[in-house]
């Protein structure tokens, strides 16, 4: 036991310095032990609040990502539908090639005389290409899909032949627009007209972007078609874990039992398999 | 007289007291430094409780992030497709079926008209919602004979205004008969008449669809 100085101006002085030592131990354990522990424990528990909200977000997102993917699938694949029955493609660079074949092949089927289609050029739509000046919202140019392949042809005929015609275009292609007709009668020959029509198709503004997209739907439905393979092995997996019914009856009984069983398994497996390929 | 007797000297005196400073002190000095143990040995249970829980979230999100990342990936993806379908469509949209305009002309022309030359062109331009449409204005020049040829040129006119597809397709008050006058031609009637009529259609809007549909 610690004994303190007879004089009292010497216990003053060791109480003094004990008081000291004490104030000293405490600033220097608030110092370096419990204010750093207690900054570790408010950044652990910071850093998990934001985990936590970050894993609900990444988990909602996650879920999402079949119905995304089979989405894009389909977005993708009416794209390339779209694309491959009514976008103007070029052959070798040309699309006047394209343009005359469909138009010739239209024009056959609905007994109407053309001329050799005339080339107008590649054009963009204008008031598009002036709101891609601009920009949208300051972020730049916003490239556009698509651009305006014209085309001129004189029909030889009258008005029920170009009425034809225009159907049989109109029908073949709901994407291309006729933007100029012009019929004019001519006295010497009543039932043969002067009739010329422009027309425009939609064409590819960058040619590699068809193939980008079946590369992308490609890619897609292998990724798909991975992940349900993956689910369905592992639904698999989980079916054959499952502890065995056990058999009660003859040990006859019980082979029959098993068996039943076992159909049973694979019926649940065929059904799962179902499920994933109707999905 | 009092008489006073101590049995016991002064040193040999104890306090009758259950609670001394001196027994305060002796358990102070014991339960303190436990009480103090067992709070540091709580706290640091706590941080390891905290440690463990942050090492299993951050596992967790490990595992997460790259399906969340693939989420984000996959909804760009789909929000450019979407972006290209709706650009695609505005052209199925902005298109105008001609064949169906010409026959219904043919359909609504009166008998004693007889249509000489039609025209119609296209403009781009852009709509009161502030998306790129196709104008289109057709011209049609024709003759109308015999007594009738005023009625017959209002009827056409009428029925351009009423009858379908016009009804629809063409502009409110877009009707117009922009010429009329006798007839020029040599051998022409007194009554015969020559006459232009224009029909603004309405304009066909490229009209892209928001990306979230």
């Amino acid at each position: 036991m610690l004994k303190l100085p007879e004089s009292r101006s010497d216990r003053i002085k060791v109480l003094a310095f004990i008081g000291l030592g004490t104030l000293g131990i405490l600033y220097a354990a608030m110092e370096f032990g419990i204010r750093p522990a207690l900054g570790l424990r408010n950044s652990r528990r910071d850093r998990i609040a934001e985990l936590t909200a970050q894993i609900a977000t990444a988990e909602s997102k996650a879920d999402q990502v079949k119905v995304l993917r089979v989405q894009n699938r389909a977005a993708l694949g009416e794209i390339l539908d779209i694309s491959e029955r009514y976008v103007l493609r070029r052959r070798l660079g040309n699309l006047q090639l394209e343009a005359s074949e469909i138009l010739d092949g239209l024009a056959a089927d609905a007994g109407v005389q053309t001329r050799p289609l005339r080339e107008l050029g590649v054009t963009e739509i204008p008031l598009a290409a002036d709101k891609r000046k601009r920009g949208a919202n300051g972020a730049g140019p916003a490239p556009s899909t698509f651009k305006i392949y014209a085309a001129q042809v004189d029909v030889v005929g009258g008005l029920h032949d170009t009425v034809r015609l225009l159907r049989a275009l109109e029908t073949a292609n709901p994407y291309l627009c006729v933007t100029a007709i012009s019929i004019e009668s001519q006295p010497a020959s009543p039932a043969v007209h002067k009739i010329a029509l422009e027309m425009q198709w939609p064409i590819w503004s960058d040619p590699a972007a068809m193939d980008e997209l079946a590369v992308q739907l490609e890619a897609l439905q292998e990724t798909g078609a991975a992940a349900s393979a993956a689910e369905t092995a592992e639904k698999a997996a989980h079916v054959a874990s499952a502890p065995p019914p056990v058999p009660e009856a003859t040990p006859a009984g019980g082979a029959e039992d098993a068996e039943a069983s076992a159909d049973a398994a694979e019926t649940d497996m065929s059904a799962d398999n179902q499920g994933m390929s109707d999905e | 007289m009092n008489l006073r007797v101590d049995l016991i000297l002064e040193s040999e005196q104890r306090s009758g007291s259950v609670l001394s400073p001196k027994s305060l002190m002796r358990i102070g000095s014991v339960v303190g430094p436990v009480a103090l143990a067992f709070l540091v040995a709580a706290f640091v249970f706590q941080l390891w409780l905290l440690g463990g829980k942050l090492s299993s979230l951050e596992g967790q999100w490990a595992a997460l992030e790259p399906r969340a990342k693939k989420a984000d990936e996959l909804r760009a993806q789909l929000a450019a497709s979407r972006k290209i379908l709706g650009e695609i469509e505005g052209w199925r949209k902005a298109h105008m079926d001609w064949h169906a305009e010409l026959q219904g002309l043919i359909d609504i022309v009166p008998e004693n008209i007889q249509l000489k030359q039609m025209r119609i062109s296209q403009a781009f331009e852009v709509s009161a919602k502030k998306v790129p449409a196709r104008a289109f204005v057709a011209v049609v020049d024709g003759r109308a004979v015999g007594d009738g040829a005023e009625d017959a040129v209002r009827t056409l006119r009428m029925r351009l205004t009423s009858e379908m597809p016009f009804a629809t397709n063409v502009a409110p008050d877009g009707v117009s008969v922009v010429a009329y006058g006798a007839d020029p031609t040599p051998g022409a009637g007194k009554n015969d008449r020559v006459f232009s009529v224009q029909c603004r259609y309405r304009p066909r809007e490229f009209r892209v669809e928001a990306a979230g549909k």
